[in-house]
């Protein structure tokens, strides 16, 4: 293709005073010149929570300045329709960028905080004068291409950085070179570099997390990350992937027997729920490691009104014969349990296979170590194979 | 079994969405753990086996009786109503536990 007839990339960046828009500006001219494309950027000030953001406009040609004949023209201005790339700060300045016609359906990629910074009129209401975020938020997927939404602020504020390193972050996977471009330019930033750097990387893999669902109706996708979160707490990543392998194909199902998506995607949706549910259920492995859990000793001290320096003793008692526990541990539990001898901690109770087989062990120390030990081999076992 | 079930899901969704759906929901059948959960489970493979080419109706019946009455009673009056086979009785298997003295 001749190279003069490639058209630009066209990004609008939306930010409000001190979030750093400017300097996301800047790095992205700088990354594209040292990416040897031709950019341009310019910024129109504006008056963010009341009439409008502080924006900053930028053009990259995809294009070696060196092939070039002569110099492109790139334009000052955004317009309507002509939008590559939408990047707001703040989510009600993102409705405005929609409501402006910067934002089209065909063409434009919206990378969005859901953040908000309530608005010299919405403080101003006497009772509750907060803007719908769920409104504006399916204002954002109704009329994008695509949609990357999550909380930039907190982001931020865990990387110890500013907005604009993770908006750099989400933003990167549609810019035309490499992610080490951008870290590069990044790392000549000097002070506070580093903190910027791990910003971005949030941005990034905030921006992946969500390329896997998007397009979806929000309740979907919701479910669907809940349901994924749980599989991977469960298991692990790779136990996580199959859960979405799983849904892609019953999506694909449903796609196929309602292209207009007439029923919201329920079928996937309820199908996420229950396979979720099903992938990650409550074994024995799982309710040792709720049982044993810190936050689970706190609660019952909490419970019991108990002083610091005293213990407790808490009693768990299963059904009989443990059914989720694979027969060979079980036994060697059993049979260590009436010894007193397995890790010297567990000093269970299993009187006999038809009545419940009880542990205790103190507040402060892991109740059930026979279950929690055989959590490796059921990873590898049992337990993927549910 | 998760596979078997996610089978029949996408195959029936093809041929009509609300018999697909109806099966999806079907998912809920399995919770709990030990016997509950194989219960559950076993419950799913025979609607899954045997009304997956049902109405949807018929099939949200037998899932509304499975949930219904935990003996299920009422899934082998819902399965027979439609001409599909009650469930097979399960072996339930007498343990021996020799005593032991602490």
């Amino acid at each position: 293709m001749d190279a003069t007839l490639k058209k630009p990339i066209c990004i609008l960046i939306g930010a409000l005073g001190g979030e750093g828009g400017g300097v996301l500006a800047q790095w992205i001219v700088d990354a594209a010149a040292s990416a040897g494309f031709p950019a341009q950027s310019t910024s129109i000030p504006g008056v963010a929570q009341r009439t409008g953001a502080t924006t900053y406009y930028v053009e990259i040609l995809p294009v070696p300045a060196a092939s070039l004949p002569r110099a492109p023209v790139l334009s000052l201005y955004p317009v309507p329709g002509c939008v590559d790339l939408v990047v707001s700060s703040e989510l009600l300045e993102t409705g405005r960028m929609i409501a402006n016609g910067f934002v089209s359906p065909d063409r434009t990629t919206l990378v969005t905080s859901t953040s908000r910074t309530l608005t010299t009129a919405e403080k101003m209401a006497l009772g509750d004068g907060r803007f719908d975020s769920g409104r504006l938020l399916d204002a954002a997927h109704a009329f994008s291409r695509r949609v990357v939404a999550f909380d930039m602020e907190e982001a931020a504020h865990e990387a110890g950085t500013a907005m604009s390193a993770v908006m750099f972050g989400a933003i990167s996977g549609v810019l035309p070179w490499e992610r080490a471009v951008c870290e590069a330019v990044i790392g000549e930033g000097g002070r506070g570099a580093r903190a910027s750097l791990a910003g971005f990387a949030l941005g990034i893999a905030a921006a992946q997390g969500q390329g896997e669902s998007r397009g979806l109706p929000r309740e979907t996708r919701d479910m669907i990350a809940l349901g994924r979160d749980r599989v991977v707490e469960f298991q692990d990543a790779a136990y996580g992937d199959l859960y979405l392998e799983r849904l892609a194909c019953i999506q694909a199902a449903e796609h196929a027997s309602d292209p207009d998506a007439s029923h919201d995607l329920a079928l996937t949706r309820e199908t996420a729920r229950f396979l979720a549910l099903w992938m990650a259920f409550d074994d024995v492995v799982r309710v040792a490691a709720l049982k044993s859990s810190a936050a689970r000793f706190t609660r019952v001290r909490g419970e019991v009104a108990q002083a610091a320096a005293t213990s407790c003793a808490s009693t768990t008692t299963f059904g009989p014969a443990c059914p989720s526990l694979p027969a060979c541990s079980r036994r060697r539990w059993q049979r260590d349990s009436w010894r007193g001898t397995a890790a010297g901690r567990s000093r269970g109770r299993c009187r006999s296979s038809s009545t419940p087989m009880r542990s205790q062990g103190s507040c402060c120390c892991v109740s059930l170590p026979p279950a929690s030990g055989c959590a490796a081999t059921a990873h590898a076992t049992r337990r993927s194979r549910q | 079994m998760i596979e078997q079930w996610l089978d029949a899901v996408s195959q029936a969704s093809k041929a009509s969405w609300a018999r697909g759906y109806e099966l999806a929901l079907c998912g809920r059948l399995v919770k709990g753990y030990g016997a509950t959960n194989e219960r559950g489970k076993r419950n799913l493979v025979h609607i899954v086996t045997h009304l997956a080419t049902s109405d949807a109706a018929v099939i949200r019946e037998a899932r509304e009786a499975a949930l219904g009455d935990e003996g299920g009673k009422a899934l082998d009056r819902a399965l027979l109503a439609h001409g599909a086979p009650p469930r097979p009785v399960v072996a339930q298997p007498v343990r021996f536990v020799r005593r032991t003295h602490p």
